[in-house]
């Protein structure tokens, strides 16, 4: 095999390894959630499917604490002390969303992501009640994020 | 050389757009004659359950007891991010000069409300929205970020108003002291 066929070789291979690690086993199909604390506020963080990107998983923090990569098509349920609550993800751009969180109350913070020079951007937006539901009911649970609370709020 | 010319003249409007495209676009309503720190501070019951940062500094809590005036400042705000289509965007040449991937904007408002017996007698209202776009290079501020200046643009204005308005809330307050007096 010629050194030329070796290094296309080597190449597909490490183009497929960096598109498979973006491939995330998704759990259950979103179902509204019934046990979230009456004194906490209910945030569901998703991506809607998308091709475009849907190899790049980022992770999403809470107040600067990391609770739960967000692939396309997935979703997870955080449980927010009241007051305000800042959702940040970073790849080699930032993005944060603070949502002023009320006990009782649910919310959608909507991830995306858009084009970057090296790899793509995350965004996170809060997204009213009406849109939140309609989106996040083709999304399924991420696995590893079980439901999360803070007792750390603050700007 | 005339190419040259033309590549020149007709890039550099371009760059200049997407360049000036980057930064925050603000507008704030109502104009107030003075944007400075407020001159003045009201002293009144307050209901107010947000963050201390963003509460007009020409306002002052006072004790609620005895008072059928009570001052309450509530603020909102409201998101809207828009992304470009990602799939057609590698197929944009012009991503290269800065051409904007996506915007992001926030509107935030803000209302002080004079309640006489639960009803409002006098409002002061403020809002201010917040624009940016983003490119492959940069994503700009954050919507935490915009929303933080927001509300305090929102909060200063507020402030500026209430003092331009100082003696007719002043008025608006004494009236209130008989009722204590009865009692």
């Amino acid at each position: 095999m010629s050194s030329r066929r070796l290094l296309c070789a080597a190449l597909a291979a490490g183009a497929v390894t960096v598109m498979m690690s973006g491939c995330a086993t998704l759990g259950a199909a979103y179902t509204p959630d019934a046990n979230a604390p009456r004194d906490k506020g209910t945030v569901y963080v998703y991506r809607p499917k998308a091709f475009a990107g849907g190899g790049i998983s980022y992770t999403v923090s809470a107040n600067g604490a990391e609770v739960s990569s967000l692939p396309s098509g997935g979703y997870f349920v955080y449980y927010a002390t009241p007051g305000e609550t800042e959702f940040s993800a970073k790849t080699e751009a930032k993005t944060s969303v603070t949502v002023d969180v009320k006990p009782g109350q649910t919310y959608y913070v909507q991830g995306s992501i858009g084009m970057g020079v090296f790899v793509g951007h995350p965004h996170l937006t809060q997204v009213t009640n009406d849109v939140g539901a309609k989106e996040i009911a083709s999304c399924k649970l991420v696995p590893a994020a079980a439901p999360k609370a803070v007792a750390k709020t603050g700007s | 050389m005339c190419v040259h010319k033309l590549y020149v003249y007709g890039l550099a409007p371009l760059l200049l757009g997407c360049l000036t495209a980057c930064e925050t676009q603000v507008t704030l309503t109502p104009t107030v004659g003075t944007q400075a720190p407020p001159t003045c501070v009201i002293a009144a019951p307050l209901s107010y359950d947000g963050q201390p940062a963003y509460l007009p500094q020409a306002i002052s809590a006072q004790p609620a007891a005895d008072h059928a005036t009570v001052l309450r400042y509530s603020y909102d705000a409201q998101y809207n991010a828009k992304q470009q289509a990602t799939a057609l965007q590698p197929l944009n040449p012009l991503l290269i000069v800065g051409f904007p991937t996506g915007s992001n904007a926030i509107t935030v408002s803000g209302l002080l409300e004079v309640l006489r017996d639960g009803k409002p007698v006098r409002a002061y209202a403020s809002a201010c929205a917040l624009k940016r776009t983003s490119t492959v290079f940069s994503e700009g501020e954050t919507l935490t970020a915009m929303r933080r200046r927001a509300l305090l643009l929102v909060r200063d204005n507020i402030s500026a108003q209430v003092c331009h308005d100082q003696q007719g809330l002043r008025a608006l307050l004494a009236a209130d002291q008989p009722s204590i007096a009865d009692k």
